[in-house]
């Protein structure tokens, strides 16, 4: 089933996975590697290294398990974005437990002024308007999903009350809703 | 349940990000599974957050595409329903380290130790979700038990309310006809053979003046009665009788009168008597 030259859709892209279908890692790679590798990149604070190695893991498990993907619940990208976080989340806790590297709150700042100038949009329909996130909300919201940090947690690391970390995850995201499903 | 309510309390959101507590995990994944609208809240804000994670994009490393597909070439896929059972749900999986760069996974099926484990981890999964769900239930029907007793308390609060201020009222008039100042004078027909009667109740002092129509006839719908008080010659207008009211009630106050009159009128009453249709009087 090769369809290389073609819009794919993610139905036909799953189906490929469950096939069986190699051509389809190739598609997933050139449509989703830049989310994935920016997901690695940024849970791993810029560590080129780590975030290879983890992203490189990440498309393996995609494929490997691709035959378990479930539609019923939920999307494709969807699926693919929680087994790429939850692979270099596990990479950052090892090398982290082994001193390779060190939890430093200093690093999520680094890397997101990375980000910043490193962002790339061109294999992503990213709308223009994403800066409109108020830096408070996003700080908030990085922590929680890339960081893997619980709510307490942030509120220690950002010296901000328990009820304020929960009031800007769940304001941050409503924004990102307006952002994104309204496309 | 009020999945309103569970889908705006922010938890839906703290667990997408992953920010949630197992058990709370497990009540979302429960919950998303009953209730249809909170599987949909659930994948909108899925969606937000993958929009979110797009712009963190940063192109791989040329290198990286070659080496993955060769990789590919030689790494079987698991049956489905071979996965170590969290690969799809946003949580950190304890399976997949740093190390094991060729994917070299060991799926958990293959250790015999680990079966009876799944199988009772997922009995207490379903019984967990069985009893999340009959005390959301419970909690529902207390919740709708509790309001409609607080509305029946409501509805009885406002009718002892009424009664107390009926019987304030009722206390108010049986001290005025009890009062030994207060004037009784019976209203007779004024026509030969003819049966109305009505009962004023005066108390000079105070100038109360009370009405008992109670022996009226019912005018139409064209009429009210009327009462006048008549000092000399002089009528005065206490004031019209609500037809829909024939009971004992307050009407105009006065000080001096020589005989209380009741005509018929139209609606609204008349400026003077219209004594062909006077109806009763009373000489004090």
């Amino acid at each position: 089933m090769q369809k290389s030259g073609q819009h794919i859709s993610e139905n036909d892209l799953a189906t490929m996975l469950q096939n069986g279908d190699q051509a389809v890692v190739s598609e997933i790679y050139d449509r989703y590697g830049g989310v994935l590798f920016g997901m690695c990149t940024k849970i791993l604070r810029n560590n080129t290294g780590l975030a290879e190695d983890a992203f490189q893991e990440s498309v393996l498990k995609i494929w490997k398990y691709g035959k378990s993907y479930d539609a019923k619940k939920g999307k494709l990208f969807t699926w693919m974005l929680n087994i790429t976080k939850n692979t270099a989340i596990d990479h950052w806790r090892k090398n982290m437990n082994r001193g390779k590297i060190q939890n430093d709150i200093e690093d999520v700042h680094k890397a997101k002024e990375a980000y910043s100038e490193t962002r790339n949009t061109d294999t992503m329909d990213v709308p223009e308007n994403v800066e409109s996130l108020d830096q408070s909300l996003r700080e908030v919201i990085e922590l929680a999903y890339f960081n893997g940090m619980t709510h307490q947690q942030i509120s220690g690391e950002l010296d901000i009350p328990l009820g304020t970390v929960k009031t800007r995850i769940r304001n941050g995201i409503k924004k990102l809703r307006t952002i994104y499903l309204k496309n | 349940m009020n999945t309103k309510e569970y889908i705006e309390s922010g938890i839906l959101e703290a667990y997408v990000v992953g920010s949630v507590t197992e058990q709370e995990q497990q009540e979302v994944r429960c919950l998303s599974s009953i209730y249809p609208e909170i599987k949909q809240a659930l994948e909108e804000i899925e969606d937000s957050m993958a929009g979110f994670a797009t712009e963190y994009s940063m192109s791989p490393p040329d290198h990286l595409k070659a080496e993955i597909l060769k990789q590919v070439d030689i790494t079987e896929q698991l049956p489905a329903g071979d996965t170590d059972g969290k690969s799809d749900k946003p949580f950190v999986s304890a399976v997949g380290s740093g190390e094991d760069k060729n994917a070299k996974i060991r799926p958990i099926r293959k250790d015999p130790n680990n079966f009876p484990w799944r199988i009772a981890a997922t009995v207490l999964l379903l019984i967990s979700c069985g009893l999340l769900y009959f005390l959301m239930t419970m909690d529902e029907d207390y919740e709708s038990e509790l309001t409609a007793q607080r509305e029946s308390i409501n509805a009885l609060e406002n009718q002892v309310e009424s009664v107390e201020s009926e019987l304030q009222e009722k206390d108010d008039r049986l001290a005025l006809l009890m009062n030994k100042g207060t004037d009784r004078i019976i209203l007779s027909a004024a026509s030969e053979g003819g049966q109305d009667e009505a009962i004023v109740y005066w108390h000079p002092e105070t100038e109360q003046v009370w009405l008992d129509p109670d022996n009226l006839v019912a005018p139409d719908n064209e009429h009210q009665y009327q009462l006048w008080a008549l000092k000399g010659d002089q009528p005065i207008d206490l004031g019209v009788i609500d037809k829909e009211n024939l009971q004992l009630h307050q009407m105009k106050g006065i000080g001096e009168a020589d005989a209380f009159a009741i005509t018929l009128e139209p609606v609204g009453g008349s400026p003077s008597p219209t004594l062909e249709q006077l109806k009763v009087i009373g000489q004090i």
